[in-house]
């Protein structure tokens, strides 16, 4: 899990895009939906670390926030591209602020595969949260 | 017992106490599929997470015989076709009371080379 900041700033940009589909936060009440897109949403901190000395000195965290996005198997690959994509610019240039969203990756370096009734396409994004 | 007695004993066994499902063999992206409907018994028995989601998924058994799939020449019309090559495929779908489930596996049980009975894994 991530500190608090960067899962809700990253949570109100994706409902402020308002990409039309049903949303899964993580550790909410979910159903889900039959043989249409969704997706499902977590951020995750790999570190929290001082970059200044002392009790009141700055931290430093980094991590990742997962954006999964489900298509019905069988139902092809591009219209989902097409929304990880979309999700990945959701987090280009935006001005540098205590958060900052560094790269993306469109499926994690890995191939994709049919699980169950879902064909699942993670769009990793790293961010760095400055904590003064 | 030989093949036709126990494809004869496991109709009646499911047309007694199965449920109608609904094999689906998706024919491309746009939506279309050949349909059959046979008796089947389903026993629902687990759970498992969707990769990168904290739903999980229904898992199942379906057994079925192949009697309404010979009959309706599923998946399509080919007389050549051998009845094991008309055995549902991982990615199936099994539409069980109004919902999907995609076939992970399907084994066919063979008797003097005949297909007696079909052993499928369900998710959905």
């Amino acid at each position: 899990m991530s500190s608090p900041a960067p899962w809700a700033d990253a949570r109100t940009r994706i409902q402020n895009a308002a990409f039309g589909i049903p949303i899964e936060w993580a550790n909410e009440p979910f159903d889900v939906p039959a043989g249409v897109m969704w997706m499902s949403v977590d951020a995750v901190g790999d570190s929290l670390l001082p970059i200044e000395l002392g009790p009141t000195g700055t931290w430093s965290e980094e991590g990742s926030l997962f954006v999964t996005i489900m298509a019905p198997q069988g139902s092809g690959t591009y219209e989902q591209r097409v929304l990880a994509k979309s999700v990945a610019n959701l987090f280009r240039g935006i001005p540098s602020g205590p958060i900052i969203y560094r790269r993306a990756s469109i499926g994690i370096g890995r191939q994709l595969q049919r699980d169950g009734m879902w064909w699942a396409m993670t769009v990793q994004i790293e961010w760095s949260y400055t904590d003064k | 017992m030989n093949a036709r007695q126990a494809i004869a004993d496991l109709d009646r066994e499911l047309a007694a106490t199965g449920t109608s499902v609904t094999l689906r063999r998706r024919l491309d992206t746009a939506g279309n599929f050949s349909d059959v409907v046979v008796k089947a018994r389903v026993v629902f028995e687990s759970a498992d997470g969707i990769a990168g989601s904290s739903s999980k998924q229904r898992m199942g058994r379906v057994i079925c015989s192949m009697t309404q799939i010979v009959q309706a020449d599923w998946p399509g019309a080919n007389a050549n076709l051998l009845q094991v090559q008309r055995v549902p495929k991982a990615g199936d779908i099994a539409r069980i009371d109004g919902a999907d489930y995609t076939v992970e596996s399907a084994a066919p049980v063979m008797m003097s080379f005949s297909v007696v009975r079909i052993n499928m894994k369900v998710k959905g």
